[in-house]
Order: structure tokens, then sequence, then C-alpha cells
């Protein structure tokens, strides 16, 4: 499990969507029970703020994770 | 058991807010809950973040069992709150320049807090308006005494800010003023924006910043070295060889004042006003570029522009003392020393 | 029908004339360009002979000398004379027994002041006008219409104030620094003349798009109108981009040698180092100032005004300023970190000396005035929950609000370099403390400022929920999202914030990008998600227009002294940056007054340029009062699903 790989957000990010959808589609009450909804949130926004920040940087040509790879 | 956890967290934070309150005081001393350097930044903050959300809940609690404390008093009593954190929990003290500055915007900050609606707001007014109005005796008493008040206040002020005073003057001096396009040392002509550390290299004597940056001491109180990156290893070579030599010319040379941990507390520091640089402090190498410290090093004190005055440095011009390698090895030791990178701009 | 149709034609005329306006400077200096930028000849051939002589040229060698340009390093053909040396006297620097820099900064920020109020309005109306269009709500419609006429009926007398302004502005540069504007003209002599021509059309335009509002009022002619106001924005966009040109030519010129001789590529010359990034942050200022200026007329007559109506109607308008202005606002200081970067990309002693050096406390000022704009604006915003019912909910959690802005403000105006006595030096132990110099960089500062602009858009999501609530069957799970989305968008922020301490500068200075983006997420994700959540959402009370408190329109006033006042600081700052050239490294000033004043004198003196704009500017808001009409009060409009607005003619 590779953080610095950004398919690592990726995989993260897919998945709250997938379980979003799917609890949504089987279960509308369980997505609005408070502990769902924060974890399932919570594991979008995580994993959506570490592609900005890898992406953005990567796009200037700069490692964002410079101090985590040494 | 809601409430349970609510009177819980009303209880702790009353301790932790009487801690802060007492460090604040002087009652305590201030290292009751220290001040870690090189997080403090981040500690004062979560502290005050940590005292706003005690305050918040206590008032909750307060107001749950009848004991509301009116908006005037909240107000005030915050304010005064930081008044003192910012006065005396933060050491080194802060400049009174700089506390007026907190304190104003803080001022509008309760400002906007007690007049974010119209209820709050009217509440908040009510104690003033009745002092106005003095329609009971108490208030009416208060309004002569501040009539009286008031004035003499404004007396004592002025009257303070017309006496003789001993402190020396302000000095609005610019510590790192803008640098010349060029520096001339030894006959020959640097440009600043694109000079580069000739001891800056990788193993084939190539610059390379990257590769020299890996090899810095951590960042951190420790400041360890890397693991094979000792510069007095015999064996080392090229970069970490150049960083020894600057080390020697180091404590040959800049120690006494800059300190043997080069935080600008050397031997001879305090004889100084101002003190030394201290360049482990992340405001002062770690922003310039490489070539400003090596035309600060090579003019020193003397050779500050006009915008530096009163120029008040001690530093000798080491160009006459040093050889321009000596200069550019230095620095290399100076960062590598601190942990800091210089800037750059690619 | 046969009116109607000619009318059509007209308007279709009406376009292609001033789409033909728009062209014709371009068209009239095609020649010149084509024969590299009509530079100006050094006593021998012009330079369009020069250019077909090329090739001879070389064989003749000495006739032909070759230059250098300070800032792309290509080759060019000298094609200009070097910038005077001045000396100080009268021939250089005639002047009466005064300041002359004094006179051309007071002359130089009227006309700014004036000209970004003639740029900026325009657009307001490009932008009501389409909202007006698109609105299915007629009343509504009308209103919008109404507002934008308002608007550009403000702007026709602003734009004659600004072109007398100019010629005065021209005529204190011609009298007072001849040397100087000789120089510049000579450099930019096509580029003048462009402008000259499209200042022509912009005038021609503007008439045609005031005069034919009521006759375009239906159809297909409606839109005929709306594209004349993009064309004179496109316009007026051009006249601003050509004036930026000169000042950043002055600043970080190019497209010269050393000396200052024209190489013959006028491209080079107006495409320097900073002309974009000022470019971009010119336009966003225009508009936010723009903005302020409308909503504090809206203000003082929402405070001057008689009934409900009248209350109702100004305080309608002022927020629909505010949101067009705010909306600029939050990009902008993205766009002036990206001038400053530029600017330290450039000359790194140039961005020290603005913010380490010399000017650093003019910076600590500005930074507090836009910290004071966001603090207004939210306020703004708070307040204006008061005139809604059912935003109780929202108003009890402000104090929190209030504590994160003016955290993320305390950070954001510690000074780098600070104020202090001898005494509190010592006992400091040193220039640097350790809270406050880690304050003090830009690291900490860029999350100072990314944290109030998503504390503001926060505020204006609470705004837009005020009186609304969601009943989509996923409301509690998108609320749980956006909190969390918010809450992780701060923790981001703050985490960039403190990271950019344990890296080399250059990687550092990279972090502020996906901050901004962290930024910009929550501005467009979230409010996106919030329109979606409240789609059909049950209304718990009207929107009461003219309920809201007196001191939210002071802080409408407020907001509009506060940008007028740091365009002026920041214009000074930005000019005086340069400190002793004209041209930065070309052409030296030599004027005895080639020094940086006190922030004090500084500071007055742009207290007075702001005075000064704001009395004119009073009176042109009353000359528009004068013109008006009564229109007959309309019955409002009572359309389901919205809220009912009271029409209020005027």
């Amino acid at each position: 499990m590779d953080v610095t790989n950004p398919n690592f957000w990726y995989a993260l990010m897919g998945l709250s969507v997938v379980l979003i959808v799917v609890i949504w589609k089987k279960n509308q009450a369980l997505l609005n029970n408070t502990y769902v909804a924060v974890t399932l949130s919570l594991l979008f926004a995580i994993a959506y703020f570490h592609l900005v920040n890898h992406y953005l940087m990567d796009n200037q040509g700069l490692d964002y994770w410079y101090l985590f790879r040494k | 058991m809601k409430s349970l956890i609510l009177w819980a967290g009303g209880i702790i934070g009353g301790i932790f807010l009487a801690v802060i309150f007492l460090m604040s005081s002087g009652l305590v001393s201030p290292q009751m809950i220290q001040l870690v350097p090189g997080y403090m930044p981040m500690q004062v903050l979560i502290e005050l973040t940590a005292c706003v959300g005690v305050f918040a809940l206590l008032s909750y609690l307060l107001a749950q069992n009848g004991l509301a404390i009116p908006k005037f008093w909240q107000g005030t009593l915050f304010w005064v709150f930081l008044l003192l954190y910012l006065k005396f929990r933060i050491y080194p003290p802060i400049p009174y320049s700089v506390r007026a500055l907190y304190l104003a915007v803080s001022a509008v900050a309760v400002f906007m807090w007690v007049s974010s609606n119209e209820e709050d707001w009217k509440q908040f007014k009510q104690p003033i308006l009745n002092v106005l109005d003095a329609m009971t005796p108490f208030h009416k008493a208060l309004r002569t005494f501040y009539l009286i008040a008031i004035p003499a206040l404004l007396w004592g002020f002025s009257y303070q800010s017309f006496l003789p005073s001993l402190e020396e003057p302000i000095e609005l001096r610019t510590v790192h003023p803008a640098p010349p396009a060029t520096t001339k040392v030894h006959g020959r002509t640097f440009v600043l924006q694109t000079a580069q550390n000739p001891y800056r290299v990788d193993l084939e004597g190539k610059y390379d910043q990257g590769f020299t940056d890996d090899l810095i001491v951590e960042q951190g109180m420790g400041r360890l070295m890397k693991p094979d990156a000792n510069p007095w290893d015999p064996d080392a070579k090229g970069y970490l060889k150049h960083v020894r030599e600057g080390g020697e010319v180091f404590f040959q040379n800049c120690h006494f004042c800059h300190g043997d941990n080069l935080n600008g507390r050397g031997l001879h520091a305090f004889a100084f006003n101002p003190i030394p640089a201290n360049f482990t402090d992340s405001g002062t190498i770690a922003q310039l570029q490489e070539t400003f410290l090596f035309w600060r090093v090579s003019k020193g004190g003397i050779g500050l522009p006009r915008e530096s005055f009163p120029w008040a440095s001690t530093m000798p011009r080491w160009e006459e003392h040093l050889t321009t390698d000596e200069i550019w090895k230095v620095i290399l030791f100076e960062y590598w020393h601190t942990g800091f990178y210089p800037r750059t701009w690619d | 029908m046969g009116g109607q149709t000619r009318k059509k034609l007209m308007a279709i005329m009406a376009l292609s004339a001033m789409i033909g306006l728009l062209m014709f400077p371009i068209l009239v200096s095609i020649p010149a360009l084509a024969a590299g930028g009509g530079a100006p000849a050094a006593g021998g051939p012009p330079p369009d002979v020069l250019a077909e002589q090329e090739g001879d040229a070389v064989e003749e060698g000495q006739k032909v000398e070759m230059g250098r340009d300070v800032y792309y390093k290509t080759e060019g053909i000298v094609s200009g004379l070097p910038a005077p040396k001045t000396e100080d006297d009268l021939r250089s620097y005639p002047r009466y027994n005064f300041e002359s820099r004094v006179l051309l900064w007071f002359a130089n920020q009227q006309h700014l002041y004036y000209g970004s109020f003639v740029l900026a309005v325009p657009i307001f109306c490009m932008i009501i006008e389409f909202v007006g269009i698109m609105s299915k709500d007629k009343a509504m419609s009308k209103k919008y219409d109404q507002l934008a006429y308002d608007f550009i009926k403000i702007s026709i007398t602003a734009y004659s104030i600004t072109a007398i302004l100019g010629g005065i502005l021209i005529f204190t540069f011609l009298t007072l620094y001849p040397a100087f504007f000789g120089y510049l003209s000579s450099i930019f002599r096509p580029v003048m003349h462009i402008y000259a021509l499209l200042f022509v059309a912009e005038s021609g335009t503007i008439y045609i798009y005031y005069y034919g509002w009521d006759k375009m009022k239906e159809g297909l002619l409606k839109w005929i109108h709306l594209s004349m106001s993009v064309v004179l924005n496109v316009i007026g966009t051009t006249l601003m981009m050509l004036a930026n040109s000169w000042i950043g030519f002055m600043m970080s010129p190019a497209g010269v040698d050393e000396q200052g001789r024209y190489l013959g590529n006028i491209w080079h010359v107006l495409h320097t180092a900073l002309w974009n990034p000022l470019n971009v942050h010119r336009l966003l200022g225009n508009m936010a100032f723009g903005g302020g200026v409308v909503a504090a007329y809206a203000a003082y007559r929402f405070l001057s005004a008689k009934n409900d109506e009248e209350r109702a109607h100004y305080d309608w308008m002022g927020y629909v300023a505010m949101a067009i202005g705010v909306m600029f606002l939050i990009p902008l200081p993205f766009a002036g970190y990206w001038l400053m970067r530029e600017v330290y990309a450039y000359r790194q002693q140039m961005g020290i000396t603005l913010m380490g050096g010399l000017l650093a406390w003019l910076f600590i000022i500005q930074a507090t005035m836009i910290g004071i704009l966001f603090l207004s604006s939210n306020y703004y915003l708070w307040q204006a929950l008061g005139r809604m019912r059912g935003a109780e909910k929202y108003q009890r959690y402000i104090k929190y609000l209030v504590f994160i802005l003016v955290v993320g403000f305390l950070v954001f105006i510690t000074p780098h370099t600070i104020v202090m006595t001898p005494t509190e030096l010592k006992a400091m132990g040193g220039q640097q403390h350790p809270v406050l110099g880690a304050y003090g960089v830009m690291s900490a500062k860029n999350g100072g400022i990314n944290v109030i602009i998503t504390t503001t858009v926060l505020s204006f999501i609470w705004y837009m929920r005020g009186n609304k609530v969601p009943i989509v069957p996923w409301a509690k799970f998108g609320d749980i999202f956006m909190g969390c989305f918010f809450g992780l968008a701060y923790l981001n922020i703050i985490w960039l914030a403190i990271y950019g301490y344990y890296i080399p500068a250059n990687v550092r200075v990279g972090l502020s990008v996906p901050q901004v983006v962290t930024t910009l997420s929550c501005l467009f994700f979230m409010t996106a998600l919030n329109l979606t959540m409240l789609k059909g959402a049950k209304m718990s009370g009207p929107i009461e227009w003219g309920k809201i408190s007196v001191r939210s329109q002071y802080a409408l006033i407020m907001l509009a002294t506060a940008f007028t006042w740091m365009m002026g600081l920041m214009g000074y700052i930005r000019s005086s940056v340069r400190l002793f050239w004209h041209v930065n490294e070309i052409m030296r000033d030599n004027s005895p007054w080639a020094y940086t004043h006190t922030t004090g004198f500084a500071a007055n003196m742009i207290s007075f340029n702001v005075l000064f704009f704001w009395f004119t500017i009073l009176f042109v808001f009353w000359l528009g009062t004068l013109g008006v009409k009564k229109v007959p009060v309309e019955a409002p409009a009572p359309v389901p699903g919205r809220v009912p607005q009271p029409a209020v003619g005027h």
C-alpha cells in the first residue's frame, strides 16, 4: 500500500463513491445514518484532497510527497 | 448521558482555563504548560481554539442552568482574556505594536460576534444604555463616576505621553534589505539572480540542488544527520567535504557571535543590540537565496544598503578576511547544519 | 411588422458598426505592425524600409547595429534612440514650486479610479442584463433590466469624467515629465495610437448601447443589445490591457536593449514579464471595486430612504452589487499572489523590497485592508440572515465563523519586520520571534487568506440556505457531506501551510496552488451541491427586503471605502517599487523626488485621493438622480415558487 501513489487515492475515492451509490440504492435510510454518512464523506474528502495536492504539485513539476519519500 | 458528557467537558475545560489564566497572570510559572520551540505557532492557535471551545461550552452550561452571563460581559471578558493571553502567556513577549494590532482586530471580532443578530446586539447594548439613561440610583452613580473617570483617564494618558521618555526611539529596521542586482567580491562580479554556489555539487562535481538537499540534517529538534552523510567522516567527498570545510570556517570565524548551534546565541552575542541573526529560525536563511547570504557575508554590516538604516549590524566585511571559496563553503555549512534549503526560483 | 423588421435591421447595423469600430484600430495598425511595429526611427531610414533592406543591410555592415533584448535575450536591430539621461534641471523636469510627483500621483490616481469604474460597470451591466433576459419571472426580469440601465446611466457621466481626467493626466505628464514621457511615447507610438482609436470606438459603442436601450427591448433586438455590451467590454478590456503594458514596461522592460533602444519588436515591448499578471489582477480588481462603489451608492440611498419601498429596492440593489463585487473579490488574492510570484521571478530584489524590505509595512497595511474587505462582506452576509425567517438556526453559530475568520486574519496580518523598541527587542532576544516569525512568512499567510476565503464561501452558503430547508431524500447525508468537506478543506489548508516549513522553498511555493484549489473546490462544488439540495426546498419564510439592519449598510460603505483605499495603496506600492527608476534599470529618475515617501505621507496622500474620489463620485450619483422620471409603481407580480419581490419603480 503506497500512499504516495495517486492510484491508491483514486481507489479510495472510487470506493467511497461506489459505497454511497450502493447504499443509496439498497437502503436510503442507512445513508442518512450519521455514522455511515460521516465515514463515507470523510473517506471521499480525504481521498479528494490528497488527489488535489498530488496532481497540482505534479503539474508544476514538483513532488507533493517530498518529505515522505525521503 | 449527554449532559454528563457536557458537564465533564465543562469541568475539564474549566480546569484548563484556570491553568491558562494562572499562567497568563503570572501566579504560577508560565512553564507549567510549556510552549515548545518549533511547535509554538500551532500550539498557540490550538490553545486559543480550545479556550474558545471551553468558553462556549461553559456559557452554554451556565445558560442551561439559568445563570447566563450577559452578552456585554461575555464580550468584554473574552477580550480581556485575549489581552492577558497575548501579554503574559506567549514567551518571549510580543512587541507592543503587534499586540496592539491583534487586540484591535480582536475588538472588531468581538463587535462582529455580539452584533451578529439583532437580539444579541440589543442585549449587548442594554447595560451601556442603562448607564446612559440612568434610571436607577446605581446607574446614576455609575454615570456620574464615568463622567469624572473618563476625562481623568484621558488626562492621565495625555500627561503620560508628555512626560519625557528615556526609551530609545523605535527603529524601523529592515532586517533583510533588498540586495543589489550584482555584487563584486575579490574583483569578480556575481549576478545575484543567477549565481550558484560552486560547492553545491553532486559526486561528479556538477551543480545539483536536489542531491545536496537530500544530505542535510533532519529538520526538527534533534537535527540528526542522515545515515552515510557525515561530513566529518574522513572519506567524505564532494559536497560533504565542502560542508566540513565550511564548518571549519564557521567555527573559526562565525560561531563567536552566531553561536555553536547557529541560533544567534554565541559567546559575544549579547554584547550586541540587536543580537546576531538566528539561522535556525525559519524566517532567516530559509527565506533567502544563497546568493543573498553571499552578498551579506562578504559585505557585512558596513555594506548594507541605505534601506537598512540605521545599519545596526556589527558584522565585518568578511571579504576582507575570507576567500570567495570560504564564503561559499560556510554558507553551504549553514544550510546543512540548520536543515533548511536555500530559496530557489525554479 | 415592417417597423419591427426595420428596427431589427437597424440593430444589426448598429452591432456591425460596433464590431467595425472594434476592428478599426486593428485594421489601421496592421500596416504598421507588419513592418515591425512602426518603430521610432533614429535618424536613419524608417524601420519598415530597414526591414526590407535587412538582407542588404548585413552587407552594408556599419549601418545596422544589433542590440540584445534585456528580457527576451533576443537579438534585434536597434531602431530607436537610447533612453534619455536626465538631469535635475528644468529641461527634463520643469516644475512648479511643488513636488511634481505628487501632482502626477493625484492625476493618475483619479484617472485610474474613474477608469476602473467605467470599465467595471459595463461588465456588470452585461451580467445583470443577461440575468434579466434569462430570468423567467417577468417582474424580476424587468427589475434586473432597470438595474442594469441605472448602472450604465451612472457610468455615462463617469465616462466623460474619465476622459477629462485622462486629458489632465497627459498634460501633467507632458508639462512636468517631458523627457520621460517623450521616451515612453517613442517606444509605444503605435500602441498609443491604437489606444486613442479604441477610445473612439469605446465612446461610439457606449453611446449606442445607452441610447439604444429602450429601442431594443424585446426579443432578438434585446439579444443584439446584449451582444453590444459584449463588444463594449471587449473594447474596454483591450484598452485597459494596452494601458497596463505601459506600466508593465516601466516595471519590467522588454523589447529594448540595455540603453533603452527599441529593437523593432512591438510584441516584446507589450508582452513584458508582468503584463499578464497585471492584466488579470487589474481586471478582477476593477470588478470588485465597481461592485463596492455601486453597493455603497445603494447603501447611501438605503440609509436616506424615506419609505419601505425605497428601502426594499436599495437593499436589493446593494445585495446584488455586493454579490458581484465579492464574486470577483474571491479570486483576487490569487491573482495578486501570481503577480507577486512573477515579480519575484523577474527580480528578486524587487520582490524583497516589496514584501520584506522597504515597502513591507505598506504590505501589512494592505493585508489589513484585504482582511477588512472579507470581514465586512462576511458581516454583511450575516446581517442579511436577519431579513430571512428561519435563519436563526445559523445565527447561533456565527461566533465560530468569527473566530475562524479572525484567526486567519491575524495570521495574515502578522508583520515579518516588527516595529519594536530596543527594550522589546532585547526582551525578545533577537529580531525573530518564535511565534510571530512563523506567522510572518508566506507559507502561513497563504494558509490565513485561504481560511478567510473558505469561511466567506461558507457564510455565503449559509446565506443561500437561510430561509430554506432542503427536502431531498438524501438531505441529511448532503448536510453531513458538506460539513465534512468543509472541515477537511480547512484541515488541508492548514496542513499545507505547516508542511511548507519542512520542505525547500522551490517546492514550498508550489503548495499555494493546491491550497487555492482546495478553496475553489469548496466554492464550486459546495455551491453546486447546495443548489442541488435546495431544489424545491421548503421555504421557512420570504426574504424581507428592506428589513436588514442598518449596520449592514455601514458594512457596505466600509467595503467600498476599503476597496478605494486599497487600490490607492496598491497602486502606490506597485509604482514605488521601481525606486529611483522611471523605467526599471533603463531610465533613471534624476528628479529631486526620486526617493520613497514615508509611510505616513503616502497614507495621507492615499486618503486624500480616496476622499476626493468619493466627493466627485457623489456628484456623479447626484447627477444620476436628477434625470429620473417617476415611473408609476407596478403591482408586485407574485409568481408561485418564487419569493415575491417588491417591484419598485423609480
